[in-house]
């Protein structure tokens, strides 16, 4: 198994949120004993950040503006004047990654926080040292006969989860195109097919070379799928949503 | 490994299939055979050279369902022969180790072979269209994306473990066949997107030389080094595809560096068919103004 210190593990989430942190935590330390867990805290005063830290031991926690650049900072804050918090979050997740690749070089695993993470995960963590990227893809039905509407969500929802994505040290150029068009637009845009920052995945199979799409047998089970996904013994669940 | 290049015509397009196969035949390293599907019968088979045309009553559609005979008695458009090529792909698959489909105004310039082996050690090889990946820099070509696809219908290889990723593509044909910008469907290419998630051993193309057109100047961009073109300065030309506005902006100097590769296209085409009245949609006589001079009307022998 890998060792827990050769990545690092992310989330983010808004104040309302910091309650699913103990959970998700301690799912990964049943895993890597010693992980820590970055987080991104959105919306949170400092004061709320210290207090927070002093109360979640295995934890780092994180201001949005210590991320980025003061100026980059302000030009993010002007575009998501109005948007809404999934976008907010969506925009941050590359940004998010990227300053701690580059601030701590090491690879770094994203897992939303209402995620519980379960042992398949280490497949994943281990082929980081073999790919820059690995994704897991949605799993929404192939067929549309089966379920039209689990079809057409291959294409709104986009093919791959933005719920729990592995990047290794080596994944800059990949997180600095994600966080660019993320800055472009990154909203429910039903006329596009875009889906916040979850669309542009599809792009980084085409784009990137050393990306692995995880195989079909690997499954994260979020509310958007969870429909759709049949259990099997062959199947293994990487992550379960505690929300469903 | 036997491999087949493949494509599917009204009888007035098979001079653009010669074309694209013999172009194939001369610049691809190692040895295939080409077949084009005709949809209708209103051809003399002597005209052409080079490859085999197949009938399509060789091709038992009745087993597809009642569907596709009610699409192609409809009439024998686009829709129909988007339909066939899943099922002329499974149909030469029973004769050949690999089969790519090739659209008929393709046209190739250097050896290819090093994609073609990709089938030996994956199923699916896919051509991505190579349009801006920068919103900041062409906000509509990026998005074309959400509209288009990500992957061009024009080149596509399947060897004999893609059966079932074809036979769902058909499947979702059947459900939808349209240019649905809201689910970011055209036609049958949309669905391609998938082929990743349906085959774990899909091989996306990453060299820059493939599928040049109108739509990826900037993502592949055109350089003239030590006097050869070459894509992003590294990558040679392997194929062009001559839609119109491709040719409409390598005519008007947008896409001046691909000229001597129209030329030699086109140079070609009028060997096949002299009067050039295939190439109708956009204007001809543009066309044979701007290359009379660099290009010898007179037939000669191709290559």
């Amino acid at each position: 198994m890998e060792r827990e210190s050769e990545h690092l593990y992310a989330t983010i989430v808004d104040t309302k949120e910091t309650s699913l942190l103990k959970d998700l935590s301690s799912s990964i330390s049943s895993i890597y004993p010693n992980a820590r867990l970055h987080v991104l805290l959105l919306g949170a005063s400092g004061r709320q950040i210290r207090k927070l830290s002093k109360d979640t031991k295995a934890a780092t926690f994180y201001s949005p503006n210590a991320i980025v650049p003061f100026y980059k900072y302000l030009i993010l804050k002007l575009r998501l004047l109005f948007s809404s918090s999934r976008a907010i979050k969506g925009v941050f997740k590359p940004y998010f990654l990227l300053s701690l690749i580059q601030k701590q070089r090491k690879g770094v695993i994203l897992i939303d926080p209402d995620l519980k993470i379960k042992e398949p995960i280490s497949k994943m963590v281990n082929l980081l040292s073999v790919y820059d990227a690995v994704l897991f893809p949605n799993r929404f039905p192939m067929n549309p006969k089966i379920s039209e509407e689990g079809f057409i969500k291959n294409f709104k929802r986009g093919f791959y989860t933005s719920s729990l994505i592995g990047f290794s040290k080596n994944a800059e150029s990949v997180l600095k195109w994600w966080a660019m068009v993320c800055s472009y637009r990154c909203k429910d845009d039903k006329k596009r097919s875009l889906y916040y920052e979850q669309s542009y995945l599809n792009f980084i199979p085409v784009i990137f070379d050393k990306v692995k799409v995880m195989s079909s047998k690997f499954h994260v089970i979020t509310d958007d799928n969870s429909d759709y996904l049949v259990s099997d013994d062959k199947n293994e669940v990487v992550a379960e949503s505690t929300l469903i | 490994m036997n491999i087949a290049f493949c494509t599917c015509v009204t009888s007035d397009y098979l001079g653009f299939a010669q074309a694209t196969f013999q172009s194939l035949n001369h610049t691809l390293k190692e040895e295939a055979s080409y077949i084009s599907l005709v949809v209708d019968d209103n051809y003399d088979s002597s005209k052409y050279e080079g490859f085999e045309i197949l009938d399509l009553d060789k091709i038992d559609l009745k087993k597809y369902g009642e569907e596709l005979l009610k699409v192609k008695e409809e009439s024998l458009s686009s829709r129909f022969r988007w339909m066939l090529k899943p099922i002329l792909l499974q149909h030469l698959l029973k004769r050949f180790d690999a089969v790519f489909w090739v659209d008929p105004d393709l046209y190739f310039f250097n050896d290819i072979s090093s994609i073609t082996q990709k089938l030996e050690s994956f199923d699916v090889v896919l051509s991505p269209h190579w349009r801006s990946f920068d919103p900041y820099v062409n906000q509509n070509a990026f998005f074309n994306y959400f509209y288009h696809g990500l992957f061009n219908g024009g080149f596509i290889g399947v060897n004999k473990n893609a059966l079932a990723v074809l036979e769902s593509w058909l499947s979702m044909m059947y459900w939808k066949l349209e240019n649905s910008r809201e689910l970011g469907l055209l036609d049958d290419q949309g669905y391609l997107g998938l082929f990743p998630l349906m085959s774990e051993k899909s091989h996306i193309i990453k060299d820059r030389g493939y599928n040049l057109a109108a739509w990826n100047k900037q993502e592949c961009k055109r350089t003239l080094v030590d006097g050869k073109v070459l894509i992003n300065g590294e990558h040679t030309v392997k194929f062009i595809h001559f839609v119109p506005d491709t040719i409409k902006n390598i005519l008007n100097g947008k896409d001046k560096l691909l000229r001597p590769h129209l030329r030699k296209y086109l140079k070609h085409m009028l060997e096949i068919e002299p009067g050039m009245s295939q190439l109708r949609s956009y204007d001809v006589n543009l066309i044979k103004r701007k290359t009379r001079k660099a290009l010898p009307l007179k037939a000669t022998t191709y290559p």
